[in-house]
């Protein structure tokens, strides 16, 4: 027995392949994309306090330690003596950056 | 054109097999079930997840007690994850409305917070507060849990099909907005400022580190001069977790005052429509609060009663970043808001008006 693929059949054929490679295609960006999704999410982040002289002449960016609160004094400015004060507790992301190898 | 030997009759199997598809398709309940099924599994692995977040919710609360010495932790966490719910007042009948909902809501968190304190006799009252948050938060994460079980469990009882379609739907939306809240757990027990507490950070950097008076419960007013301007700036009573009583607070205030008050200002957190960026800042009218009802009407009955234009300043976020630790952009949206209040004083006030300024939201972590 012979099966006879025509034009038609041809067309068809190659259109169904068209589909799967799409299909195929469809699935892997957006497995990719919710991959980025949930690594933007989970982007590692550190807390900083900011700790400011109350004559503004002097500010530092410190770790935020466990205590820290906004308006709470912490020590004296190096420059004037007068009080250091916490004056913002923010979060920021942590730049993951790629060590080069080359020299 | 292509020849091909084969072992049978092609276009008979492929009819016989397209008839087969087409009556299975058309004429029985196999697609449905089959739908269901996915449906069912789909469902029960993203609750599974769901889960996986309460447990891990509450291994940090109990980790967090147990390292603050309170003993009994299991028993403590089991109570407040079961024991306390609030029911709404009769709403047919709306004549003092208010004050049932306000005298059912405090007594409500009242008990919740002797209990605590009874379980923790020698915790002081900020820690005392974030440990509440922090249980507030868990309990609220375990009753999302229980609300998605029970419809999980009726739709596969029943078998509702579009009942489990919709929890499919939603299910990963759901999941992606309860993540946030297991992180908000140990944000609130180290006592770090979140988003929502940008109306306690703008209340701070109006009122410095002048002192604060008690006038309502777990919430403190401070009274500074901009500009020949008397300020009383009123927020929850810092540093621990709390969003106080600001609507009973600007009552009482506005009392004292004799009710001469020439401007009320409100300052809080506000949800961005998606694709606004984090940060913004907007002016408009009314009591920025987001309570059901008690503290936002008090306000407003205080603004009419003084005949003093209510202001609204927000900061827009997300609900993710409103219970995250304060990102740099809602930190400098504060700084930006501040400056907006400022400008409020001076362009809308006279000197040797009495002005009342409120900073809305959580209070963790600002003095």
């Amino acid at each position: 027995m012979y099966m006879q693929i025509d034009i038609i059949t041809a067309l068809l054929i190659a259109v169904m392949l068209g589909l799967i490679v799409y299909a195929i295609k469809s699935a892997l960006d957006y497995s990719k994309k919710k991959k980025e999704t949930i690594e933007q999410e989970n982007k590692p982040m550190k807390i900083v306090s900011i700790v400011t002289c109350q004559q503004n002449d002097y500010t530092i960016e410190r770790e935020f330690k466990e205590g820290d609160f906004i308006g709470k004094i912490d020590g004296t400015c190096p420059k004037c003596n007068s009080q250091m004060v916490i004056t913002k507790i923010y979060s920021v992301n942590i730049e993951m950056t790629q060590k080069s190898f080359k020299p | 054109m292509i020849n091909m030997q084969t072992g049978g009759d092609w276009n008979t199997l492929i009819s016989i097999l397209f008839w087969v598809v087409f009556m299975l398709y058309f004429f029985t309940d196999l697609p449905q079930k089959t739908q269901f099924m996915r449906y069912e599994r789909g469902v029960a692995a993203r609750l599974g997840v769901v889960e996986g977040l309460v447990k891990e919710s509450i291994s940090k609360v109990k980790t967090y007690l147990v390292k603050l010495g309170v003993s009994n932790v299991d028993a403590l966490v089991n109570n407040t994850l079961e024991g306390y719910f609030a029911i709404e007042p009769v709403s047919i009948e709306p004549t003092d409305i208010i004050k049932r909902l306000d005298h059912i809501i405090t007594v409500n968190e009242d008990k919740f917070k002797s209990d605590l304190q009874k379980a923790m006799p020698n915790m002081g009252r900020h820690m005392l507060n974030n440990i509440a948050v922090s249980l507030s938060v868990t309990s609220a994460l375990y009753t999302v849990y229980k609300i998605l079980r029970h419809y999980y469990l009726i739709g596969r009882k029943y078998e509702n099909w579009i009942l489990l379609m919709q929890l499919y739907l939603m299910l990963p939306q759901l999941v992606r907005e309860l993540i946030p809240y297991v992180k908000a757990v140990e944000t609130f027990a180290k006592g770090v400022p979140v988003g929502d507490s940008v109306g306690p950070v703008v209340a701070y950097r109006l009122a410095g580190l002048s002192p604060r008076i008690d006038i309502e419960e777990d919430t403190v007013y401070s009274v500074t001069e901009i500009e020949g301007r008397k300020i009383y700036v009123i927020k929850a009573k810092g540093p621990g977790a709390t969003v106080g009583r600001p609507g009973k607070a600007v009552a009482k205030m506005a009392e004292m005052l004799g009710y001469k008050v020439a401007r009320i200002i409100t300052i809080d957190a506000a949800l961005k429509l998606e694709g606004e960026p984090t940060g913004l800042v907007a002016e408009g009218s009314g009591a920025a609060i987001g309570d059901i009802g008690p503290e936002k009407i008090e306000i407003e009955r205080v603004a009419v009663r003084c005949n003093a234009p209510l202001d609204a300043v927000i900061v827009k976020m997300s609900n993710e970043e409103a219970i995250k630790p304060m990102t740099k952009d809602v930190a400098e949206g504060a700084e930006k808001a501040y400056q907006m209040v400022l400008e409020i004083i001076r362009n809308r006030t006279k000197p040797g008006d009495n002005v009342i300024i409120v900073g809305i939201g959580n209070t963790v972590g600002v003095y």
